[in-house]
Formats: C-alpha cells, sequence, structure tokens
C-alpha cells in the first residue's frame, strides 16, 4: 500500500477539491449552487500554485536579505511568481461572482426561481 | 523597422480599451449619438491599425515578436505578430466595424447603448489579445476579458425572459470552462516553471531555461493538461457533446451581437487552441500531446453531424443558424486534427470565410425578425417581395454557407475534404460523415430560402435603413470577392499553416532575446 508523504498531502487536498466542485457544477441543480463550486474551484486552483510556490523546509519570503548570495537565496526563497498568478486570478474572480450574481438576481426576477429544473423557457 | 508598423496591433488593442472607458464615460455627460460617433471612429482606426499590420508581417518585416512593456519572456508578455495572427485580427477588425454600422440603427428603441458600446470595445480587446498572446496566463486573462463581456452582452436585452435564461446558461458554462483551463495553466507551472508557450515547446525538446530549469514533472502527466486545455476549449468553443449553451446564447442575443459571437468568438477560441496545440506541445511530433488532436477529429466528427441533423428540425431562424455555426466548427475542428498542413490551411480559411458568411447571415436575420416581429420561420413566406434587395443579399450568403461554387465557403469546404481524402490512415474514411453533415446543412439552407421565396407578399413592420443595408453589403461583397479569388485565399492559408506549423521557427523568434539555441 502506498502512503503519501508529507509533501504530496496538500496536492491531494487540491485533487479531492477540484474533483467535488466539477461534479458539483455540473450536476446541481440550483444555479447558486453551481456558482459557488465554480468559485470553489477557482480557490483549489490558487492553492495549488501556492504549494507549488512553497518550498518545504526552512523557507524564507522572497525579498533578498543584504549580503546573501543570490543563488543561496533562490534556492530557499518561496516563488513568487506564484502568488503573482493568484492575486490576478482573485481580482478577476470578483469580476466573475459580479456577473454571474447579477445574472442570477435576474433570473430570480423573471422566472421566480433558480432551479435549473424549473427554468424551461429554452429547449434542444 | 518602422516603429509605427511594429506597434500597430497592439495600438489597435489599446485604442478598443480606450474607448471601452470612454464610451461609459461619455454615455454619462453626453447623448448616445456621440458615444456611436466614439466608437464608429474607433473601431474604423483599428480596421487601418490591423491593416498596417498585416501589410507589415506580409509584405515588410515578416513576423516579429512584440514584448509588452519591453521585458522580453519569460520575464514579460510576448506578443506574435505572425501570418497566422495577423489576418484573423484584421477580420476581427472588419467584423467589428461592420456591426458597430449595423447597430446604430438595429439598437435605435433600446436604452443605455453606452454599456453596449462598452463591452463590444472590452471583447474586441480579448480578441486581439488572445490571437496575439504568447502566454498561458494571459490566454486566461483574456478569455476572461472575452468571456465575461460576451456573457454580459447576451443578456442586453435583460427584460426578455429567455435572453436571461440563455444569459445564464452561457455564463455558468462559459466560466466553468475558463476555470478548467486555469487549473490547467496551474499543472503546466508545476510541470514546466514558465507560462510561455515557445519555452514550453522548447523545454519538451530538451531545452533548459537559465531561470526556470528544465521540466521539473514526468512527462507522462502531459496528456491530462493537454486533455483539459482541449476539454475547457471545447466549451467555449461549443463543440459537441459541450455544444447545448450555443444555440441559446447566439440565439437569444441581440442580432449584431449573434453575429460577433457565431463569427468571432467560438473560432478566436478553436485558433488558440490550434496554437497551444501546435506550437506549445508541438502536438504533431510527441505521442503525449498527440492526444488532443485525435480528440480533436472525434468531436469534430460528432459536432458537424449533431449539429447538421438538429438543423432540420429548426423552426426559429436564428436558432437554425446558430446549430449551422456548431456544424461548420466541427468541420474546423476536423481539418485541426487532421494535422496536416492541407488541413491546418483549410481550417484557418473556413475559420475566415465562415465568420464574414454568418455573421452577414445573423445581421440579415435581424433585420427580418424586425420586419416580421417574429423569429418563427413561418413568418418569412413572402418576405422576399417585400424586401427584396435584403432578400437577395440573404441569398448570396446562404448560398456562400452551403458551399456553392464559387462563393468563398466553397473553397475552404473543398480543400477540408482534399485535405481528409490525402491524409492517408483512417482519415479517408471521414469523408462521409463530413459529407452527410454537408448535405443536411444544405437541405436546412435550402428549406429556408424555399420558405422566404415562396407566397404572396407580406406587409413589414419597418423596412431596413440604409447603413444597415451598407454594413450587410460589405459583408456579402468581401464573401463574393474572396470567393472569386480562390488563389489569394490559398496562398493566405498555406502561409498561416507553414507559421503555425513551423514550431522551431516560432520558438526561435520568440526566444531570440534569450540567447536561444535548440539541444
Amino acid at each position: 500500500m502506498m502512503i503519501a508523504t508529507a509533501g504530496q498531502l496538500p496536492y491531494i487536498l487540491v485533487a479531492i477539491m477540484a474533483s467535488i466542485c466539477i461534479y458539483a457544477a455540473l450536476f446541481k441543480s440550483n444555479l447558486f449552487k453551481k456558482m459557488l463550486a465554480i468559485f470553489l474551484l477557482t480557490d483549489a486552483v490558487n492553492l495549488l500554485f501556492i504549494i507549488q510556490g512553497y518550498r518545504l523546509g526552512n523557507s524564507i519570503p522572497p525579498i533578498i536579505p543584504p549580503g546573501m548570495d543570490p543563488s543561496d537565496f533562490a534556492s530557499i526563497a518561496v516563488d513568487p511568481l506564484a502568488h503573482y498568478f493568484v492575486v490576478t486570478a482573485v481580482v478577476i474572480g470578483l469580476a466573475e461572482v459580479a456577473t454571474l450574481t447579477a445574472l442570477i438576481i435576474y433570473t430570480y426576477k423573471h422566472y421566480g426561481t433558480i432551479e435549473t429544473k424549473k427554468i424551461k423557457e429554452l429547449r434542444g | 523597422m518602422n516603429p509605427l508598423l511594429v506597434q500597430a496591433p497592439i495600438l489597435a488593442m489599446l485604442l478598443t480599451l480606450l474607448g471601452s472607458f470612454l464610451c461609459v464615460l461619455l454615455g454619462m455627460f453626453a447623448g448616445r449619438r456621440s458615444v456611436e460617433l466614439l466608437s464608429g471612429v474607433l473601431t474604423a482606426a483599428t480596421i487601418l491599425l490591423s491593416s498596417l499590420a498585416l501589410i507589415n508581417v506580409y509584405l515588410l518585416d515578416g513576423p516579429y515578436v512584440y514584448f509588452m512593456g519591453g521585458w522580453p519572456p519569460p520575464v514579460g508578455i510576448p506578443y506574435v505578430i505572425d501570418r497566422f495572427s495577423a489576418p484573423l485580427s484584421l477580420v476581427v477588425s472588419v467584423i467589428f466595424f461592420a456591426t458597430m454600422v449595423y447597430s446604430v440603427r438595429y439598437l435605435e428603441k433600446d436604452r443605455d447603448v453606452k454599456w453596449y458600446y462598452s463591452l463590444r470595445f472590452l471583447m474586441q480587446t480579448g480578441m486581439y489579445g488572445l490571437l496575439f498572446t504568447g502566454d498561458m496566463f494571459h490566454i486566461f486573462v483574456m478569455l476572461e476579458l472575452m468571456g465575461l463581456s460576451a456573457i454580459l452582452l447576451v443578456p442586453f436585452r435583460k427584460e426578455v425572459k429567455a435572453s436571461v435564461e440563455a444569459g445564464i446558461k452561457y455564463g455558468i458554462y462559459d466560466i466553468l470552462a475558463i476555470t478548467i483551463y486555469y487549473l490547467s495553466t496551474a499543472m503546466i507551472f508545476g510541470m514546466f516553471g514558465s507560462m510561455t508557450i515557445a519555452e514550453i515547446s522548447a523545454k519538451l525538446g530538451g531545452y533548459v531555461s537559465p531561470f526556470s530549469g528544465g521540466i521539473f514533472a514526468d512527462p507522462s502527466a502531459l496528456p491530462v493538461i493537454v486533455a483539459l486545455i482541449v476539454w475547457s476549449f471545447a466549451i467555449g468553443a461549443a463543440i459537441v457533446p459541450q455544444h447545448f449553451w450555443l444555440p441559446d446564447a447566439h440565439s437569444m442575443a441581440p442580432s449584431s451581437i449573434s453575429a460577433i459571437l457565431s463569427g468571432l468568438l467560438v473560432q478566436v477560441n478553436i485558433a488558440v487552441l490550434a496554437r497551444i496545440l501546435f506550437d506549445g506541445f508541438a502536438a504533431g511530433s510527441l505521442p503525449g500531446s498527440a492526444v488532443g488532436l485525435q480528440l480533436l477529429v472525434i468531436l469534430g466528427i460528432a459536432s458537424s453531424v449533431v449539429g447538421a441533423a438538429f438543423m432540420l428540425v429548426q423552426s426559429d431562424i436564428k436558432r437554425l443558424i446558430a446549430y449551422s455555426t456548431i456544424t461548420n466548427l466541427g468541420l474546423i475542428t476536423i481539418g485541426l486534427g487532421v494535422g496536416t498542413p492541407l488541413g491546418v490551411s483549410a481550417a484557418y480559411l473556413h475559420i475566415i470565410n465562415h465568420a464574414f458568411v454568418k455573421a452577414s447571415l445573423f445581421m440579415i436575420a435581424g433585420v427580418f425578425i424586425h420586419a416580421t416581429g417574429s423569429r418563427e420561420i413561418g413568418a418569412l413566406r413572402g418576405i422576399s417581395k417585400a424586401l427584396p434587395g435584403t432578400s437577395l443579399l440573404y441569398t448570396l450568403g446562404t448560398l456562400a454557407a452551403i458551399g456553392f461554387p464559387p462563393l468563398s465557403m466553397f473553397w475552404s469546404k473543398l480543400l477540408l475534404l482534399l485535405s481528409v481524402l490525402s491524409a492517408g490512415g483512417v482519415y479517408p474514411y471521414l469523408v462521409l460523415p463530413m459529407v452527410v453533415s454537408i448535405v443536411f446543412e444544405s437541405i436546412a439552407q435550402i428549406r429556408l430560402l424555399a420558405i422566404i421565396y415562396s407566397g404572396e407578399k407580406r406587409a413589414v413592420n419597418c423596412r431596413p435603413s440604409l447603413p444597415v443595408i451598407l454594413s450587410i453589403g460589405i459583408m456579402i461583397s468581401i464573401i463574393v470577392v474572396t470567393g472569386l479569388m480562390p488563389n489569394l485565399l490559398f496562398e493566405f492559408g498555406r502561409l498561416a499553416a507553414e507559421d503555425l506549423l513551423n514550431v522551431s521557427g516560432y520558438v526561435d523568434l520568440v526566444l531570440k532575446s534569450l540567447n536561444y539555441t535548440a539541444p
């Protein structure tokens, strides 16, 4: 039997989170739950970026201390590039939340429900 | 190197970004006429700038890379302006200009048009970015820019019940697709340590970057990444079985937006996918990434047949045209999936021809719907006697759509069939489903034409005004003229496929500043 090491645990967490979210986004019938699933999937990916940029053990923030050799610094510093991706994605996620929430509110105004099974104006 | 010529595509993109802010600002303090004037001037300027870029790429400098902010890759974002992306950006500009002229009169009765023009500009920025960019994460950002503005434009007439439903359906699935793409970028980052498409390609060939080293992970994970990318773009490009949102979204949007969604947005998705698969993952040569191409062929056959079959049973004119988009996208993906230079050039030409044909068909459908007040095909009986000019334009567009020689789509469909026949292996048998889908589509389109030309003269609510007819006329004349010059068309397709399939040339071009030499 294979036992995951401590370094692999966050990846397993991401895999479980992403699978649940993709399932929920496709098969839940409540629009709000679909939306939440999509944003949790974004968060799972954000987590994946963060753990890929993290160094286990004695890591330091990505600010070079005075007098340190750059190659030593690069081997123990946390990767700031991953943080850049996450910050960008978080800002974009805000726009997604605003868009989908507005659309869900309008759907509720028109149909009185946010269950996809009961919204059946368009077919085929 | 003339600096204006080099920066022309970037300037076009910045103009549209600027226009999106100015439209809202101007709309708050001045009337709608000034907003329309501003967006008309800016879209005309983007045509000029894209033509300059095209001339520069074809006749003067050749393909080149623009470093955003002066930072070379892998630090900055490279914009690759080559013979694959430059003609497509001109197509984007022309269709945005034509729909701009069209929407001045088309949206006369709608309020708050400043948001409409602003979002249209944002969508245009996203498309330029997607066509030119050479960075995986930048593709994610631009997909959001294009997707979110399209999602908000579909229910622009938010008092219509069905358009809000189409909007939420499109919104959920498009954002899910983009998020799945985001997941694949995270995996690429973990595997390659770099987001530049050219560097990914070089690392697969054994290159060790001075910044980020070689490949970190086991390359056997590559098919998973490729499958995730193909899945996300298959939702974005409405390839069966992820097509269900397209007929709703494209038929319920305002017709000027349907023209852009159906003519450009889905095709831009396919073009980006081609760039990632061929240039990034060298799909033709690596067994791990050839999975993507085989997936594309299978999905393409399913799409072309299913789309054409659904066309036969539609009673709504815009839904019929939307299903025709699914069919043609299937044909395009078959061409790309075959992966030979002939197949890719045929797919490329089909993207361009289909963009003009589908945009003009949707624009004319909008005129018909305004004139009859109904979306049913039955209500179009006798409209050819009431609106003879518009019906003639529609006839030309339809004939082009079913591939009637010598109109433009005949040539690209012919090339697609030839490319499948010459590919070898099991591919020649694919001609059968392709011909079936083309025949089904022709039956559905000709049935619609027969209804338009049958019956007595009927009364119409309104006649199309001159700008509307003019904008449609521009598109139809482009279709006719390009159809009469097949040699020029083939040359464009051949050069585009050459640039797309020349992976080492692409990598050399982008990584020149790093003193890159192939290992």
